[in-house]
């Protein structure tokens, strides 16, 4: 550096000559006090050569000053060699001092560079100087080198010492202590001039220690274990930091026993203090646990381990450990619970669990279900032979077999079943799932395995397959029903046509064969003479809607001609798509032959009731002659008055034609007796409408007043207004009801001591339906006749067929209603009907 | 005349002249009701027209020439059935039965029971209106005999006792001298008393007298 320095400033070359000894002897003066490889002495030595340079350099100021003009001129070239000599001899020096050595410039240029340090970072000096000092440092560290060069350069003259990391050419890293200083140099120019120390081996060290400090605590701090120290004489206590998170003190407080004893769970308290009181009483190791609890509350197991150890100084010190043992508290909790669990477990679920050794031929382990299976004594042990006894005689050859096959196999999985023979006789069915262990030597040495109790499940398979045999017996039963049955079972496509009928359908003979393919339109024989029942039949199926009651004709395999009645719906798959109808037909031509049987007879009912109607007619013949015969001869009457006014000297027109209009009154009232007439005697079709039964008995009162009157019959008529419609034949209705009244005309015929009166009532009863009574005073029906008056051919009459009262009740019946005589005590008898009330008024 | 008779509660006229008839109807048929009241008015009749015999009965009747039309079979009190009645009543108007069947047991029982007709439907209007012309005449008669014996009977009953028991025997035809006799007086007081009884009773003939006699039914029986 001194040789830069002369170097640098060629003007005090003269100066260099007179200070050079001094620094030279400076130089070799330092050495034998300072020992360079003292890494601490080393800023020293720096600091004395910057020192001595800085002094030689303002000693040699002045002198230079002085001596200027007394130098100057002589000796110059004598100087030169002089100085090269030197030079060289410093460079060698500078070089090879065993420190490296740096100068850089403001921008961090290095200017220089010792040997030492080139060959330290494994370069030649060449090729750092000129580039930039960063080139030796890491990438994050570079900001730092800036700014400390920084740093000097704003404080020249002061010194600054750092340690960093350095990268030598090949990648590797040292670390170094670093000295720098800035200074002026020539031209104003600042240089900062760094020495740098090798401590990589240092930092070494002292990273595995700050490391293995760290493991501690991890380790601490991981086991949960604190370590303490207690010097009982001086009362200095050591917690670790783990020591203090156990007690969840801060770590800056002080330790003292205390706060040990504050920590105790009030109930290990009195434990804890007695512990440690015996302890230094005798001076002894100790060793306890206890709880603490914690602010929050919470409650922690602590182990305390600790040592007695007689100081140097003969005190007793106790060195431990306190490890938090919650964790293993609540383990060993949970443990034991799932322990019960399981045990549990397997008591419900009838699951031992087991390990049989099988050289020794002995339980290993157990279960206390495998205990409660066999019956055992969970406190004994078990032989073999008691194993043995207690299972199925049955079963003992294939249990044997299983461990030796294991043994054979060398392992593998086992499933088997076996039965247990408890000594009360009951039987338990076990299955058991095992696998074999195989020892050290390759051999099987422990089966281990369960035995699962399947005693119920059995029992449950057992009645399922009985339940599944009674299902297979019932499909059975109703298989042979539905074959025996007059109903087949039929299915068709998506296309209509028949792809299915139940077996029997052709075997008894009810369709003719081969209907399978084709439409049912093409089994039918009906289609031409019903096109409309079939037409809307075929759009049902194209709707693909359900059908029900769907009637048509065919002919069976003899050519018979049956009815059938059939019911079906569209099936689809499981995406919806139309696969076709099922469904089931009834041969109902039996049915359909009643029905016509009954239609016949009501027809013939209904002849009967017309003859039995005209018979009435022709009784009431003088009272129809009299109701047709009185209009007609007012008629007359009316036209010969309105002759009479008409011929008077002043014709009374006002009076003639009054006259007139009472002749149409009466021409039409006597019309409408013959068309009352008429509809009693026509012999049409019955025609069920809604009907009031108040407008028939009007209309039959018309028929039959002149008969009442006729006969002296008083006549009243309660009428309950506003009864409900009902549905029935007009006509018929009127026959019934005329019937009723000419009977009870007849009945009093022979009354004299008491008024004839006779009494139609209208009413409804609770449930709904229209009643009607005729009630006449007459001689009353004896309790023998009561039961056969309904009876055809029976009569009381003279004259008369005897089929009124029975052709009444076949009348009413047919109108869903009865007939009945009701009884009283007064003389007379009551005939009454009830009719259901017209459906769709009801609805 | 000239309201119409259809009504069943038609009452009777009130101001018919003396000479006039009234025909009374009871039909409980409206359209015969109402056409022969039609008809009677047609010929100039007064009619009241009843629909049952009761409603008849709950009116008074008119002193004047009046008939009843009648149909034997009504509701309630029947034709034959109110004859009786009025016969009871002391009422005499002569009745026309109607009868739509006409049974020979009816008729006799009608005809015994003082009705001056009986027809049967269908009868010609014409026989009606004769026969309630010819009834109504009888009962005009009837009532003008009525009238001369309630007269003829006041004027009797304004003869003394002696008088009487004379005009009596003079009408029976006997002599004043057998009268004298028989009622033990002097021939000349039996004509004195004749003299009066013949100037009271206003008789101008002995003929006179005795037909009034007759009309009263006072011809005393002769002794013999």
């Amino acid at each position: 550096m001194i040789l830069v320095f002369s170097l640098m400033g060629s003007l005090i070359a003269s100066a260099m000559l007179f200070i050079l000894p001094v620094a030279a002897l400076a130089y070799f003066f330092a050495p034998p006090t300072f020992n360079l490889n003292d890494p601490q002495d080393l800023p020293v030595v720096v600091a004395f050569l910057v020192a001595s340079i800085v002094g030689t350099h303002l000693i040699g100021k002045v002198r230079r000053e002085r001596e200027v003009a007394l130098e100057a001129a002589a000796g110059l070239r004598r100087s030169e060699a002089e100085l090269r000599d030197r030079e060289k001899q410093w460079r060698e020096i500078f070089e090879h001092n065993p420190v490296m050595q740096f100068t850089v410039n403001a921008t961090g240029m290095v200017l220089n560079v010792n040997t030492f340090g080139a060959t330290q970072l494994g370069y030649a000096p060449s090729e750092l100087v000129g580039h930039s000092v960063l080139k030796v440092f890491l990438e994050e560290d570079r900001p730092f080198v800036c700014e400390r060069v920084g740093l000097c350069i704003e404080t020249v003259g002061q010194s600054h010492t750092w340690e960093i990391q350095k990268i030598r050419k090949d990648g590797s890293v040292l670390w170094v202590r670093e000295n720098a200083k800035a200074m002026q140099w020539a031209e104003d120019k600042l240089v900062v001039l760094i020495a740098c120390e090798d401590i990589t081996e240092r930092k070494r060290t002292e990273t595995a220690l700050r490391r293995s400090e760290a493991h501690l605590a991890q380790a601490q701090e991981l086991s949960r274990t604190g370590s303490f120290g207690w010097n009982v004489a001086t009362g200095e206590v050591h917690w670790s930091k783990e020591t203090f998170r156990i007690f969840q003190y801060d770590p800056s407080t002080k330790p003292i026993p205390q706060l040990v004893v504050d920590r105790t769970h009030p109930e290990d308290r009195a434990a804890v203090r007695e512990t440690i009181e015996r302890a230094l009483q005798n001076e002894e190791d100790f060793e306890h646990e206890y709880r603490v609890l914690m602010p929050d509350g919470s409650v922690k197991h602590l182990h305390a381990l600790a040592r007695a150890i007689r100081t140097a100084s003969g005190d007793i010190e106790f060195v431990g450990a306190v490890t938090d043992i919650t964790a293993a508290k609540q383990a060993e909790q949970q443990l034991r619970r799932s322990e019960a669990y399981l045990a549990e477990a397997q008591h419900l679920s009838h699951t031992g669990s087991w390990s049989w050794d099988v050289d020794r031929l002995e339980f290993v382990y157990r279960s206390a279900e495998v205990d409660h299976l066999f019956g055992f004594d969970p406190e004994q042990a078990v032989s073999i032979e008691t194993i043995r006894s207690r299972i199925h005689p049955d079963d003992l050859p294939r249990l044997q077999e299983v461990p030796r096959q294991a043994i054979k196999d060398k392992g593998g999985h086992f499933e088997y079943d076996f039965r247990i023979l408890l000594p009360d006789g009951a039987i338990r069915r076990i299955h058991s799932v095992a696998h074999a262990v195989v020892g050290s030597d390759g051999n099987v040495s422990e089966l281990i395995g369960t035995h699962m109790d399947v005693t119920e499940q059995h029992a449950a398979r057992e009645r399922l397959e009985r339940a599944l045999a009674a299902l297979r017996e019932s499909e059975q039963r109703f298989r042979d029903y539905a074959e025996t049955a007059s109903d087949w079972l039929w299915e068709t496509g998506p296309d209509h046509r028949v792809t299915r009928l139940s077996e029997h359908t052709s075997a008894a003979g009810i369709l003719a064969t081969e209907v399978v393919g084709l439409l049912s339109w093409e089994i039918a024989r009906d289609v031409e003479a019903e096109p409309e029942k079939w037409r809307q039949h075929r759009a049902t199926l194209d709707a693909r809607l359900p059908f029900r009651d769907f009637i048509y004709r065919t002919v069976t395999q003899m050519g018979s001609p049956i009815y059938v009645r059939t019911s079906g719906k569209p099936f689809f798959d499981a995406a919806g798509n139309f696969l076709g109808y099922r469904g089931v037909s009834t041969d109902i031509t039996a049915t359909i032959r009643a029905d016509q049987a009954e239609r016949e007879l009501r027809k013939a009912q209904a002849e009967l009731a017309h003859v039995t109607r005209v018979t009435t007619l022709g009784e009431l013949t003088t009272s129809i002659a009299h109701e047709i015969s009185q209009p007609l001869a007012a008629i007359i009457t009316n036209g010969e008055a309105c002759l009479g006014w008409l011929g008077r000297e002043t014709p009374d027109l006002s009076e003639a034609r009054c006259s007139v209009e009472w002749i149409i009154e009466d021409g039409i009232r006597a019309s409408e007796v013959i068309r009352r007439i008429r509809a009693l005697a026509k012999k049409g079709e019955i025609e069920m409408v809604p009907v009031d039964i108040n407008d028939i008995v009007k209309e039959v009162i018309a028929l039959v007043t002149r008969e009442l009157v006729s006969h002296q019959v008083s006549f009243r008529t309660e009428l309950t207004p506003a009864l409900p419609m009902i549905l029935g034949d007009r006509v018929q209705l009127q026959q019934v009801i005329t019937n009723l009244v000419m009977n009870g005309i007849e009945a009093m015929q022979t009354v004299r001591d008491r008024p004839r009166e006779l009494v139609i009532r209208s009413s409804q009863d609770d449930m709904g339906r229209v009643h009607l009574a005729v009630t006449d005073c007459g001689v009353g029906i004896t309790e023998d006749d009561a039961d056969r008056v309904f009876n055809p051919f029976f009569t009381t009459k003279s004259s008369g067929l005897g089929m009124g009262l029975s052709i009444c009740r076949s009348i009413v019946e047919a109108h869903g209603g009865s007939l009945s005589i009701a009884r009283k005590q007064e003389p007379g008898a009551t005939f009454q009907f009830a009719l259901p009330l017209h459906k769709e008024v009801v609805s | 005349m000239t309201g119409r008779s259809d009504s069943p509660h038609q009452g009777v006229k009130t101001e018919e002249s003396s000479g006039r008839a009234i025909v009374f109807v009871i039909d409980d048929d409206v359209s015969m009701r109402r056409s022969l009241a039609n008809l009677f008015r047609s010929v100039n009749l007064d009619v009241a027209a009843f629909g049952s015999a009761r409603e008849m009965l709950q009116g008074n009747l008119p002193e004047v020439a009046s008939c009843l039309v009648l149909d034997v079979r009504l509701p309630g009190l029947s034709g034959l059935e109110l004859q009786t009645e009025l016969a009871k009543l002391n009422l005499h108007i002569p009745i026309i039965f109607i009868t739509g069947h006409g049974d020979i047991p009816m008729s006799v029982k009608a005809m015994k029971g003082g009705a001056v007709d009986f027809l049967t439907k269908p009868f010609r209007d014409q026989e009606l209106l004769d026969a309630v012309v010819a009834a109504t005449e009888r009962d005009r008669k009837r009532r003008e005999v009525e009238k001369t014996v309630a007269n003829l009977q006041s004027l009797f009953e304004t003869l003394s006792p002696r008088e009487q028991a004379v005009m009596k025997l003079v009408a029976a035809g006997l002599m004043n001298k057998q009268v004298a006799a028989e009622l033990e007086l002097a021939e000349m007081t039996v004509r004195i008393y004749r003299g009066r009884v013949m100037k009271k009773m206003g008789a101008r003939s002995l003929a006179d007298l005795v037909r009034m006699a007759e009309t009263l039914g006072i011809c005393a029986n002769h002794p013999e």
